[in-house]
């Protein structure tokens, strides 16, 4: 079992600025990689989603990519 | 009713059609708008230059590829954010704004919080060589030339 990196490297808050950690957690097609996939605990794969979320709404992050 | 501080953060795009001068002039009506709600401003970023995920389109405003993006953080009592938020809807230049609430610790972070930091190794300390000057005459670089060219 793969361990949650935000755990495993001491971060606690998420910033939906700072793109390059969140980008590591999408996939090919920009969606949120599932917490199954990427071993993210339950606590930290929500404010990861919350993050992409806002990043997206200002336009740091696509919503989709072809 | 006066309601308790909370600590804020706008994160703006503004529009591209701003030139680089007058940016800053821009940066300070925003922060107006704040200052002018009773807001304290705790810290912030320029805005700056960004390519944008994907265009966003504005009515009556056209479509944008980039924007000048920025963020300020802020306290201010919890009453007065939605005023806030009428002010920047009103702005004709902001493109897009988001306010979410933050702690403190994160309010006086300079840096994106979660920046990814690698634990540098300790490097064994190496005797240090002292680099040898050696002096070149002209006539020995004459020399090396004459035979390159006679190649």
């Amino acid at each position: 079992m793969r361990q949650c990196y935000f755990c495993t490297n001491n971060i606690k808050v998420i910033d939906y600025k700072n793109i390059e950690i969140l980008k590591r957690f999408l996939d090919s097609f920009s969606r949120i990689v599932p917490a199954k996939e990427s071993g993210t605990c339950t606590k930290h794969q929500r404010k990861l989603s919350r993050a992409v979320k806002n990043a997206r709404i200002m336009a740091l992050l696509p919503f989709v990519t072809h | 009713m006066e309601r308790e501080s909370k600590i804020y953060e706008i994160g703006y795009l503004l529009t591209p059609l701003i030139t680089e001068e007058k940016i800053n002039e821009e940066i300070s009506v925003l922060r107006g708008l704040i200052e002018g709600n009773h807001g304290f401003i705790i810290n912030e970023e320029r805005a700056k230059m960004q390519r944008l995920a994907y265009t966003i389109k504005k009515p009556n405003a056209g479509s944008f590829d980039s924007a000048y993006f920025g963020w300020i953080k802020f306290m201010v009592a919890s009453d007065s954010v939605p005023e806030i938020k009428k002010s920047f809807d009103k702005n004709q230049n902001v493109v897009r704004f988001l306010i979410t609430e933050i702690t403190k610790e994160e309010a006086l972070r300079k840096l994106p919080t979660g920046k990814f930091i690698r634990k540098k190794k300790p490097v064994a300390a190496r005797p240090i060589e002292p680099k040898i000057k050696t002096e070149i005459k002209t006539e020995e670089i004459d020399k090396k030339l004459e035979e390159l060219l006679s190649r």
